[in-house]
């Protein structure tokens, strides 16, 4: 008992992440065997899965180059904190939870925000919903601005070591939920954590399942927030993109909707503030309404049952 | 940097073998349609405020290319076990070579699809396909 208040060395903490390769490979490994004996439980696709475990290093080259950004903004902050919370066991269980919630809004920001969404449309990219597209992780994460979310735990005291462990638990957790294999859990762990089965919701392209169920652990933010969807009980479902990619070249995965930014905003004739929508307003908005939003897509679909 | 070493050969090595692991049990096929009928009501789901007037089918049926009451031309292909669609006019294509096998390369200016494949087994057919991706202009 003692143990859950004694204080602990962030300093000292190691990265989570970084003993999960191997939990990663061992799960990928073990779940594409799975789904060949048994027939069930999704599909792997040999070129969709290399570029999505290519998606997954070059994410990890550029939190070792970068990372530093974040970390730099974070131990400034951090320099002109109000208060010290000190870091316990028991502190670390709830800065999980805290996180949690800000890692909501990080995810429903990157959604609806389009410089953001450049970045995480890389997660989404995958036609696939497997172990391995959860590593299918953005490349660019350190130039989005979505770590000054941080910014009120280091002003609060919290140390950035502490920040960054909890961030890689919160990743490592998500990993599992990236899988058909699985179906629903029982009511009061549906109720509580993000599940396989409400993450496939936020994967899936059905128009009522767009920008929803944007959880990391728990999903109670989504419920309380109003973007929360249930999957249904054998509903097929199909993921990825409303406009899915043609190519399975990780450059271009990575980088396409960067491009779509720059041939947007160096039309001619466009306004200062229609430029600046183009980077900063939701994805598929477009000066002359040719384009549709997630929201458009949802009256559209709404229309046609009504 | 011995760090950064051991992440980008490991981050190299691990999907080059999930890539052969994933092949070897037989997750590296693509799709493929049964028949033109099939290619036709895939194509017809692209679309379905008009109607398909012709539909062309590659040799492999994993390809197939529909124009539309409407001057629509779409063009179904795999990407792995999924269908993808596009609609083309006559700026979509950069240029169209041909392998020597005798089947059509088609070399798009679409960012998020550069190329497309198209098996075609004979001179009738190549000429076919041909006409519909130049709308004519090489009939
Ligand atoms: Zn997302
Ligand atoms: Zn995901």
């Amino acid at each position: 008992m003692e143990y859950l208040f004694s204080t602990l060395d962030p300093a000292q903490f190691f990265d989570p992440s970084s003993v999960a390769g191997p939990l990663y490979v061992f799960f990928i490994v073990f779940e594409i065997l799975y789904i060949w004996k048994r027939k069930r439980g999704g599909d792997y696709e040999s070129r969709d899965t290399a570029a999505s475990l290519i998606m997954g290093s070059t994410s990890l080259v550029s939190r070792v180059l970068f990372g530093f950004i974040g970390y730099f903004i974070v131990s400034h902050i951090y320099a002109m904190r109000i208060m010290d919370i000190p870091t316990t066991p028991i502190m670390l269980v709830v800065l999980l939870f805290v996180d949690d919630f800000r890692y909501y809004w990080s995810h429903r920001f990157s959604h609806r925000i389009r410089w953001c969404w450049a970045n995480h449309v890389i997660h989404h990219s995958s036609q696939h919903f497997n172990l391995s597209t959860a590593l299918r992780q953005p490349v660019l994460n350190s130039f989005t601005g979505l770590v000054i979310l941080y910014s009120p735990f280091a002003l609060l005291g919290v140390h950035p070591g502490a920040i960054a462990f909890v961030g890689s638990a919160n990743l490592i957790y998500q990993f599992f939920i990236h899988t058909e294999t699985v179906g629903k859990f029982p009511r009061w762990c549906e109720a509580v954590f993000n599940t396989p089965s409400h993450h496939r919701v936020h994967h899936s392209t059905k128009p009522e399942h767009l920008d929803t169920n944007y959880a990391g652990i728990f999903i109670i933010w989504d419920r309380i927030f109003g973007t929360f969807v249930q999957e249904k009980d054998n509903e097929a479902m199909q993921y990825g993109l409303v406009y899915n990619l043609g190519t399975f070249n990780p450059l271009r995965i990575a980088t396409h909707e960067f491009v779509g930014i720059f041939k947007d905003i160096s039309q001619k004739g466009l306004k200062f503030s229609q430029r600046f929508a183009y980077i900063f307003a939701p994805p598929g908005w477009s000066h002359d309404g040719s384009r549709l939003t997630s929201l458009d897509i949802k009256r559209q679909a709404q229309d046609e049952i009504d | 940097m011995d760090n950064l070493i051991y992440l980008i050969v490991s981050g190299l090595a691990f999907p080059i073998i999930m890539y052969f692991l994933t092949r070897a049990v037989g997750f590296g096929n693509a799709i493929t349609f049964a028949d033109t009928q099939e290619a036709t009501s895939l194509l017809q789901a692209t679309h379905t405020s008009s109607l398909i007037t012709q539909t062309l089918v590659a040799s492999n049926n994993q390809a197939a290319l529909a124009r539309f009451q409407d001057g629509h031309t779409c063009i179904l292909f795999p990407m792995g076990h999924k269908w993808g669609s596009t609609d083309i006019d006559h700026t979509s294509l950069a240029r169209i070579s041909q392998s020597k096998h005798g089947h059509l390369h088609l070399h798009m200016r679409s960012y998020t699809l550069p190329r497309l494949k198209i098996a075609i087994d004979n001179d009738v057919l190549r000429q076919h396909w041909k006409t519909a991706l130049t709308f004519g202009e090489t009939a």
